[in-house]
């Protein structure tokens, strides 16, 4: 599903921020994408979504470079960012409905499926409600809400659970794994690494901006040579050694 | 010096560097239209004080200006959002620090009074007095700003009876002007005042001994609307990253968003673009400012057809260089950039909207004229059909040419 291949990159052509960085994420899998501040985590679902242009290498989604075919690859992906970005002008149901829209959903699906999603965000009552009310919490839904009601093929989040009280947190991640079991790659990049360790089929560990370690549990336990290791003390292990 | 209130200065020192940077550079990008709007401006005042009956009430005129003038007051105090954190323990420095900024917004609020009253001064001078009344109404009209400023300040602080406050302000700024440009004001009405001010000024003492906790809030909130009210002139020459705007629901015109469109991928950034045009404060502000001023003009100079079509057209392209930044402020919105449309749509669901509010702005002056003009034929279609013109050639091809120049990332 997706691909990437030696991708290089950044901010700058002259400082790129990540190296040579190789990975997939297939169809009905869940990849973590874990790594400290400033490890290039960020950067690297900046340039998959195509907001970064490579300095080198590729990015594949089915097999098509996203400049071949644009529009079917941002028809299928849905990206939770770090920060949320709402439109300060929309209610709470003008960004559903605009999402629908843009992602041609028709109306009454998109109605249908806002219903579900109101229910269990707990968030039915603040249809008509501006972001300018909303705590940081409340606006993480509306980003969570609208990613869901595209049924995307692919989903990038970077860092949702901050902000989200428990009981969204445990719905985002049921959600996720019910998208995972319809055949949704799923790409997330966090920091609560338990909840990583406890849902994502393999990781890929950053470190200032290269590879540091990849693989399902078992694989990186074997390469590290810590067979009982939680994902918590293989990332200490490697980002706290390398960094000693 | 204390750090604290050295920080006014420097922080203002920044600001004049950072303004004067901008007006380079919208300088630059100005190209003909100061010298439109100066020769407007020339033939517009022309005309004006020609074609004045002799009846006319410029003290009332003057009145109505100059009430306006002083009561709408301006504090810069550059303050950050991150001031009430890290300033809130330096009381002392803090006290100094606004000293400073009330002594320089009232200079800057006294040549704004300077600056109207010159360009008023021809009418002044026609009407209601010589050179020397000129001067001795600058006397009393500098300090009254000066008191307002304060009073303002003080104002800044009450939550409770703000339009009671205000109604104050603007009923004795009105009855001291209303006096001055009658020439009735120097003799017992002038005590009258000097009582009427002291009362007052014991009256917002009192209230401030009440209340001396800095209101954060409201200046930060005013900070970032003075700021983002020149970013967003800025805004419509030169590329300006950051500008601030308020949210207004004006709840109104949901209806009509309601049904306007159709709900299908074709109308997407017009579905978008629609609501920030109507729910932000500006340009929507400025549309109704200037589609009001645009039809009072050009009724008043409809003995000059040519006039009244070029300030029709002008009206148009002030309104329309406002337009743009409908546009440029969601281009850092990652959805906005990952919606599945075509890049293209983007422009082309801009263009519409600024063609059809053009339009709109173009048939609501001429239709205003139509109960002032005795005879709206054959003129009124013929300025219908100027009015389409203008805004197809504004909205449909120069304004989108000149904002996809303007930024690479759209």
């Amino acid at each position: 599903m997706l691909e990437v291949k030696k991708l290089t990159g950044g901010y700058s052509a002259r400082q790129p921020v990540i190296h040579d960085l190789s990975f997939t994420v297939s169809p009905g899998e869940m990849v973590g994408l874990i790594g400290l501040n400033g490890a290039g985590k960020s950067t690297t679902i900046k340039q998959i979504l195509g907001f970064l242009r490579p300095k080198r290498g590729e990015i594949r989604f089915n097999g098509r470079r996203m400049d071949e075919d644009p529009s079917t690859f941002k028809k299928r992906i849905a990206y939770i960012p770090e920060t949320p970005y709402l439109y300060p002008e929309l209610t709470l149901w003008e960004h559903l409905e605009l999402t629908g829209m843009a992602y041609g959903i028709s109306p009454q699906e998109v109605e249908k499926r806002t219903l579900r999603l109101l229910e269990l965000f707990q968030m039915k009552k603040k249809l008509d409600w501006y972001p300018g009310t909303f705590s940081k919490g409340m606006r993480q839904k509306v980003m969570v809400m609208s990613a869901f009601l595209v049924e995307p093929s692919l989903l990038i989040v970077d860092e949702p659970f901050i902000g989200l009280d428990p009981l969204a947190i445990h719905n985002l991640l049921e959600w996720m794994m019910e998208l995972k079991k319809r055949g949704a790659g799923i790409l997330l990049s966090t920091h609560v690494l338990a909840t990583a360790e406890q849902n994502c089929d393999r990781f890929v560990l950053l470190q200032e901006g290269r590879i540091a370690l990849a693989g399902t549990m078992e694989e990186m336990r074997r390469e590290t040579g810590m067979p009982e290791a939680t994902l918590d003390e293989l990332f200490i292990h490697t980002a706290g050694g390398n960094q000693s | 010096m204390n750090p604290v209130a050295s920080l006014f200065r420097q922080r203002r020192r920044q600001a004049w560097i950072k303004g004067a940077r901008y007006t380079a550079l919208v300088a630059k990008g100005l190209h003909f239209l100061p010298f439109a709007v100066l020769l407007f401006i020339y033939f517009g005042y022309r005309a004006f004080l020609s074609g004045l009956p002799p009846g006319f009430p410029a003290n009332l005129l003057m009145t109505v200006l100059l009430t306006w003038i002083l009561t709408r007051t301006g504090i810069r105090t550059y303050v950050k959002p991150a001031d009430p954190v890290f300033l809130l323990p330096a009381e002392e420095g803090l006290r100094e620090y606004f000293r400073k900024s009330l002594l320089y917004s009232g200079i800057m609020q006294s040549l704004k009074v300077m600056f109207w009253m010159g360009f008023l001064f021809p009418l002044f001078h026609a009407r209601l007095g010589d050179a020397w009344d000129f001067l001795a109404a600058l006397a009393i009209l500098i300090p009254l700003k000066v008191w307002n400023l304060w009073a303002y300040w003080l104002e800044l602080r009450e939550e409770d009876r703000p339009a009671l406050l205000l109604l104050l302000r603007v009923g004795s700024n009105g009855l001291i002007t209303l006096w001055l440009f009658s020439g009735r004001l120097f003799g017992w009405p002038l005590l009258v005042a000097l009582v009427w001010f002291a009362w007052l000024t014991l009256y917002y003492r009192r209230m401030h001994s009440r209340n001396r906790i800095v209101p954060w809030d409201r200046l930060l909130r005013l900070e970032e609307r003075t700021v983002s009210a020149w970013y967003r002139l800025a805004g419509h020459f030169v590329d300006v990253p950051q500008t601030g705007n308020e949210i207004r629901p004006r709840p109104l015109f949901t209806p009509f968003l309601r049904r306007l469109l159709r709900i299908r991928p074709e109308n997407t950034y017009l579905y978008l673009y629609l609501r920030t045009f109507f729910r932000y404060r500006e340009p929507f502000g400025v549309y109704v400012r200037l589609t009001g001023v645009t039809a009072l003009l050009v009724a008043y100079l409809r003995g000059e057809w040519w006039l009244s079509a070029l300030v029709l057209s002008l009206g148009l392209l002030l309104t329309g260089i406002q337009l743009p930044w409908i546009r440029r402020i969601h281009r850092y919105q990652p959805w906005f950039r990952l919606y599945p449309r075509p890049d293209m749509q983007k422009r082309t669901d801009w263009a519409r909207l600024t063609f059809g509010l053009l339009a709109g702005q173009a048939t609501a002056v001429v239709m205003l004229q139509w109960w002032l003009w005795k005879q709206p034929f054959p003129l009124l279609p013929l300025f219908l059909v100027i009015g389409w013109s203008m805004a197809w050639i504004l909205g449909r091809v120069w304004l989108p040419k000149r904002l996809h120049k303007q930024s690479s990332l759209l």
